[in-house]
């Protein structure tokens, strides 16, 4: 029957075409919308997941990574004191203007990290090495930062919060959710350069959890011993994290509403074209089923019709959606294109055109063969 | 000779609000197979009314209609649909072909619908198309080919369903005389060889000859029944 219904379309060239090119629009949509929602997630928890650490202590009612308040620096000696705690660190995420070379302000991501265990810093070097901000007022700008704040190399000079900084090293990888850049520095000179955490202030304790001990049970002794503050396994902070920054500002229903208008789309397009070849067919339909074919038959052809559009649809789009990766990620956008997301939008695909073709279905089945001694 | 269709007091009234038009009018009938029976009659006469009564598309209003000695009147929409399936085959006016397909591929659809085999089924149409003598536009599409030669691809079409029974409405009906005749004739061999029951409803005296057995309806009501000599 796929037979059958490919010539059908081959026959009809402009409207199988169109057809088609409802399904790639549609596909393709969907691809990018959710490629780029999951780059977004992803870019979202980007330092928290390349973290070492099991544990994470933040302020109270801490909604993500990015705004979070100071907490004394104290705790990292209760939750140390805990047992199955093999490491605690601290690590500083907060804000900063920095000055650009032609004057005017931006503002930037500062994080503190101690250089000595390069806990919560860059992961990837381009120049430069994670230890280089050690004892001094040294800071690695990431590369994406670049386009933000004009080129930068090492042993430039920047005003960070009106100090003077030296760049030490470049850092890959590290792009933002918030899209403002991302510099870092070592924890000690983060406290004296940010003036409102201060010498005795981080704003957050990682902890690492000694093997055999459970995380989820750590989590919960620390949740009761430390007042004031809250407790989060990685994972889970990471998942935190990412759900405030797409769903509570709203940016993944957008997203939704669009795949689900994508959806739509394709699934009317490919329905109205097979419904009017199934109208222009029926009299041959008809006469199949006076000539002894059951209805189920002759659905065949027609969800082979849906079958083939979807299919089509789909490898297009696919290929079309590998090759713009590198678009996006020109403009700045991170797109993910992963196995699990091609077969879920496969899927959908496949529903949207199978589906759609349920209008036909129901036209066959009412076919009356008395029809065809009318002419 | 077996009987394939047998009909008795068979009436279908169409009822359009007020107005009752009786279409068929007590019929009473029997048709053997290996004979091609035509249907003459004027417009309006009821000729299609009562061949898609012997086809199982339209229900009689009263009287009953017996193929290969079942009785059909009684039957609900999915056995009726198995009968069809297992002793009708029909061709029509309107060709019906599918525009896409070529003329083995229209033929060869029914086997496909009906889950016949590969090779055999190959062979099959491949025979049907040639009896019909077709074998020089097998690959042809139905719009480059003549009204005749299309209507002979649904002959072919309508033999690879391989009932006994064949009804024709107005088969010729789109066809010059020359193309209707040929038709005609193919037809009739096919009733002698195969030993089918097939009726032609036509309106078309010329092709008189043709048949072995001419009914000749009015108003609803068998006027004529004339078996021709051999
Ligand atoms: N579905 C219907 N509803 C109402 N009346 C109908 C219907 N079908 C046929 N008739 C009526 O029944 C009568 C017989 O019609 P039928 O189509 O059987 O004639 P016919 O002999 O085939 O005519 P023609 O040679 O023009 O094809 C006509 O008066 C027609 O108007
Ligand atoms: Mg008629």
């Amino acid at each position: 029957m796929l037979y059958v219904a490919l010539r059908i379309l081959l026959y009809e060239k402009l409207r199988s075409f169109i057809a088609l090119l409802g399904v790639i629009f549609a596909v393709s949509l969907i691809f990018a919308q959710m490629g780029i929602y999951l780059g977004l997630t992803e870019t979202s928890s980007i330092i928290i997941d390349h973290t070492r650490g099991d544990i994470w202590v933040t302020s109270k009612n801490c909604k993500n990574f990015d705004f979070s308040q100071p907490i004394p620096e104290y705790l990292q000696f209760h939750v140390l004191s805990t047992e199955g705690i093999q490491w605690v660190e601290n690590l500083i995420i907060t804000w900063g203007v920095i000055k650009q070379k032609e004057g005017g302000t931006e503002q930037v991501e500062i994080v503190g990290y101690n250089p000595d265990t390069g806990i919560g810093g860059p992961w990837r070097m381009k120049v430069g090495d994670i230890r280089a901000v050690k004892n001094g007022n040294f800071v690695i700008v990431d590369e994406s930062a670049m386009k933000r704040l004009g080129r930068i190399s090492v042993g430039d000079y920047r005003d960070v919060l009106w100090r003077r900084v030296k760049v030490v090293g470049i850092s890959q990888e590290v792009k933002s959710f918030t899209t403002a850049p991302i510099i870092f520095t070592s924890y000690r000179f983060a406290q004296k350069l940010v003036r409102w955490i201060g010498p005795d202030k981080t704003v957050f304790v990682i902890a690492k959890v000694s093997p055999g001990y459970s995380v989820k049970k750590i989590v919960g002794e620390l949740k009761k011993k430390l007042k004031g503050v809250d407790v989060y396994s990685k994972k889970d902070f990471s998942r935190k994290t990412r759900f405030y920054w797409t769903m509570e500002t709203g940016v993944g229903v957008s997203f939704l509403l669009t795949i689900l208008i994508s959806f739509l789309i394709g699934f009317l397009i490919v329905g109205q074209t097979i419904y009017n070849s199934t109208l222009e067919h029926i009299k041959e339909f008809g006469t199949l089923k006076a000539l002894g074919a059951s209805n189920l038959a002759i659905y065949q052809i027609i969800f082979s019709q849906a079958f083939i559009n979807a299919l089509l649809g789909y490898l297009i789009s696919l290929v079309f959606t590998i090759f713009s990766v590198r678009f996006y990620k020109a403009i700045g956008l991170v797109m993910v294109v992963k196995g699990w997301v091609n077969i879920l939008v496969l899927l959908l695909t496949l529903t949207m055109c199978l589906s759609s073709a349920f209008f036909s279905i129901r036209k066959v089945k009412k076919i009356d063969p008395a029809i065809l001694f009318r002419e | 000779m077996p009987e394939s269709i047998v009909s008795s007091n068979l009436t279908k009234i169409f009822t359009e609000g007020h107005t009752k038009v009786k279409a068929v009018c007590s019929v009473d009938l029997q048709l053997e197979e290996g004979e091609i029976v035509g249907l003459f009659g004027p417009s309006g006469s009821g000729k299609t009314t009562l061949l898609s009564l012997f086809g199982c598309i339209l229900h009689p209003t009263g009287g009953s209609i017996r193929i290969y000695r079942n009785e059909t009147t009684t039957l609900s929409e999915a056995l009726l649909t198995k009968m069809r399936k297992k002793y009708l085959s029909f061709i029509f006016q309107g060709f019906n072909l599918f525009p896409s397909l070529t003329a083995y591929e229209n033929v060869r659809l029914v086997l496909w619908l009906k889950r016949a085999k590969g090779g055999n089924a190959d062979q099959k149409v491949k025979d049907l198309l040639n009896n019909v003598g077709l074998s020089e536009r097998m690959y042809f599409l139905p719009r480059d080919m003549s009204g005749g030669e299309k209507q002979r691809v649904c002959i072919a079409r309508a033999l690879a369903a391989d009932s006994p029974i064949i009804l024709a409405d107005e088969p010729t009906a789109n066809l010059d005389l020359e193309n209707g005749r040929k038709v005609m004739e193919i037809l009739r061999n096919f009733a002698k060889e195969q030993k089918k029951c097939i009726v032609v409803a036509t309106h078309d005296n010329r092709l008189e000859d043709i048949f072995n057995r001419i009914i000749t309806i009015e108003d609803g009501k068998i006027i004529k029944d004339k078996r021709m000599p051999a």
